[in-house]
């Protein structure tokens, strides 16, 4: 073929670039949405959960909050974008062959930019109620890395499986909706009380990471409630775990199944 | 330098395309399983393309062409079999790989040409000759949306022939462009093929494989049919698509029933009335009503014609016989023909031999008084057509042009 590894770093730069100039180049504030969007969610979320039900008596749960609507606006949008990478490129991948994982690493990379930029907003958000860098504050990049890892990991496992069953970008559309609520972002966790459902909250991989960053980013602290950090010591090996699975179970499914890619299209 | 081996592709067509997860599980509740209908579109197919050969792929609609090349592009994976290549392989299946609308020109072309393969530096250093020869020096800043398409073509005919490749893999694109710009693109084949560019090419007209093939290879539902000289493979096409022609035309001859022309009234038909065109069929030498007919066989064209005003001076009825691109290969006029009260006559017009070759025939028919100033009463156009095929095993397969006259060769 015509190229070796710098042609096809240079295709998932290209492509990701023109994705991500043809996401905002028609809309008339452009990139600003995808900072506009959620945060438009999180004043929606604030006012009714913040103000009126006055769900935390923290005064930093504003801050959480919208740390936790940017994380879980960064997997949905990425993961759907991911499922759909194939099918969007469909029209390159049945007239050239290139590795079919350049256009799914395309359109993750495109994502995990917007979320870099999106960031700096939530810090200008962080600098004007106090919340500065502790010592555990470089943790956060890890959780991003983790987070970016299973997504990718989606992504691979169903991009494929979605040129073939069209319902999934529906059915994904429900899971993230219920994710969003099985996932301590409007709701503090310590609220819950119950031990059953605080477990079955932490099946959750998100669970982990949304909860992980508000700590180590906002309260800088790892130690839980009763003072130990071994049970946080145990869950970031369980989010590394379920990152590293969920890649390498992607990838080895997304090897087998792309080289019919073309012909699903 | 290409080395295709025992390649082997079938697809497996859903009978009804399930595209959703509901209808896959309907389907499977109903019992109707996985239906699936495979279509073999390659059957162990085996070549070799020589170093800087200009080697083309001709067959049919459906033969299995375009499944060939993208095997050999990548595209898709055979069932069987393999492709070496001995070198970087440029796929241009089609032009503008990768073109987006909303993008400049400038951008679709770094775009086209990341895709293709090249580098941002080759691209720098290639940027302005894509440009001059696409000829959009002047709109090199406009979105894609608003060119026109001759522009569109031109821009991606440029980017893909910039790229620097060993191989070059070619579907079906000359017949884009206008005529101007054909001439440059072949101008580029000329200079791929001096440069010692090893090209496969895909393509329909016969004209351009002719001028620019060392070797033709011919493939037919999957299988490799004749490989070698151009001339040689493209006549074992032309043999290939006759017969199939003659094939269809004859069961189409059994499956139809004998067409009967009934005159239109309308702009094709004019004349002063006093007697008509009533109705024009068509038989063999038996008698039987058809109206395809081979070569050489005999054919009969039955006029009914009707006289409606009593006490008519004898007629005359004329046929011209048309080729359906309107050359009148005859026309011929019958002596005078006596009126028969007020009712019809039927006449006959018999070919012994019809001598023509293979095409669609139409007969104008027209009836006039058959002395004086020849006052024409009814004129038919298009009152009835035949077809004509040439039988592979008789003796005028291999004849072509309008007819066969009677002849023969006599070596002194």
């Amino acid at each position: 073929m015509l190229r070796g590894r710098a042609g096809y770093f240079e295709l998932v730069k290209v492509l990701g670039l023109t994705d991500f100039k043809l996401r905002f180049s028609t809309s008339i504030l452009g990139y600003l949405w995808s900072v506009l969007k959620p945060l438009g969610i999180f004043f929606v979320l604030y006012m009714v959960f913040g103000r009126m039900l006055r769900f935390s008596a923290d005064p930093l749960y504003r801050d959480k909050l919208l740390l936790g609507i940017f994380i879980w606006g960064y997997f949905s949008e990425a993961s759907t974008a991911g499922i759909q990478s194939l099918l969007g490129k469909s029209h390159i991948i049945s007239k050239v062959y290139f590795p079919r994982s350049i256009a799914v690493l395309g359109a993750s990379i495109n994502y995990l930019l917007t979320f870099g930029i999106n960031l700096c907003i939530v810090a200008v958000f962080f600098a004007v109620d106090g919340v500065g860098l502790n010592r555990y504050s470089p943790l956060f990049l890890l959780y991003v890395a983790e987070l970016y890892l299973i997504v990718l990991g989606i992504s691979f496992l169903l991009s494929v499986a979605f040129l073939r069953f069209r319902d999934l970008a529906e059915i994904w559309t429900i899971l993230i909706t219920a994710g969003f609520y099985a996932t301590p972002i409007l709701w503090p966790i310590e609220e819950i009380r119950d031990p059953f459902y605080r477990k079955l909250l932490y099946l959750n991989p998100m669970t982990f990471i949304v909860e992980y960053s508000k700590r180590v980013l906002i309260e800088g602290r790892i130690a839980d409630e009763s003072g130990g950090t071994g049970v946080f010591l145990a869950g970031n090996a369980v989010i590394l775990a379920v990152s590293l699975v969920l890649l390498g179970g992607g990838f080895l499914v997304f090897r087998r199944s792309s080289p019919r890619a073309a012909e699903y299209i | 330098m290409i080395e295709v081996s025992g390649v082997s592709k079938t697809f497996t067509i859903p009978r009804e395309r399930k595209v959703t997860l509901r209808e896959h599980v309907l389907g499977l509740l109903l019992g109707r399983g996985m239906g699936v209908e495979p279509l073999r579109a390659l059957d162990g197919v085996s070549f070799r393309v020589h170093r800087g050969e200009f080697f083309s792929v001709i067959g049919k609609n459906g033969s299995g062409k375009s499944t060939l090349l993208k095997i050999m592009a990548g595209i898709y994976a055979p069932d069987a079999g393999g492709v070496k290549l001995g070198g970087t392989l440029s796929p241009f299946l089609e032009l503008g790989i990768g073109f987006n609308p909303e993008l400049t020109a400038r951008e679709n072309v770094y775009l086209g040409a990341a895709v293709a393969g090249l580098r941002r530096r080759e691209i720098d250093r290639l940027y302005d000759r894509i440009i001059a020869f696409a000829e959009l020096e002047r709109f090199q800043e406009q979105s894609l949306k608003n060119f026109s398409s001759g522009m569109k073509v031109r821009l991606a005919f440029s980017v893909a022939f910039m790229v620097d490749a060993d191989i070059l893999l070619i579907d079906e694109v000359l017949a884009v462009g206008d005529a101007g710009f054909q001439q440059k693109c072949y101008d580029v084949f000329r200079r791929l093929k001096g440069e010692g560019k090893t090209i496969v090419f895909v393509s329909h007209g016969m004209n351009d494989v002719k001028q620019f093939s060392d070797r033709v290879m011919l493939i037919h539902e999957g299988r490799v049919v004749s490989l070698g000289a151009p001339e040689k493979v493209i006549y074992d096409y032309q043999l290939l698509t006759a017969h199939e022609e003659e094939k269809r035309i004859a069961m189409a001859a059994r499956a139809r029933a004998p067409e009967e022309f009934t005159p239109p009234a309308d702009e094709t038909r004019w004349g002063s009335g006093g007697a008509s065109v009533e109705r024009v069929s068509f038989a063999d030498g038996a008698g039987r009503g058809k109206h395809v007919f081979a070569t050489g066989e005999e054919a009969r064209a039955r006029i009914a014609v009707r006289f409606d005003k009593p006490g008519l001076a004898p007629v005359q009825v004329t046929v011209a016989v048309r080729r359906s691109d309107g050359l009148t290969v005859m026309e011929t006029s019958s002596g005078p023909i006596e009126p028969r009260g007020a009712g019809s006559r039927a006449l006959e017009l018999v070919f012994r031999g019809i001598e023509l070759l293979a095409g669609t025939y139409h007969l104008d028919v027209g009836i006039s008084s058959g002395e004086g100033r020849r006052e024409p009463y009814d004129f038919v156009k298009n009152a009835g057509s035949i077809r004509i095929y040439q039988d592979s095993r008789g003796p005028f397969r291999e004849a072509s042009g309008v007819a066969c006259l009677a002849h023969e060769w006599r070596v002194g």
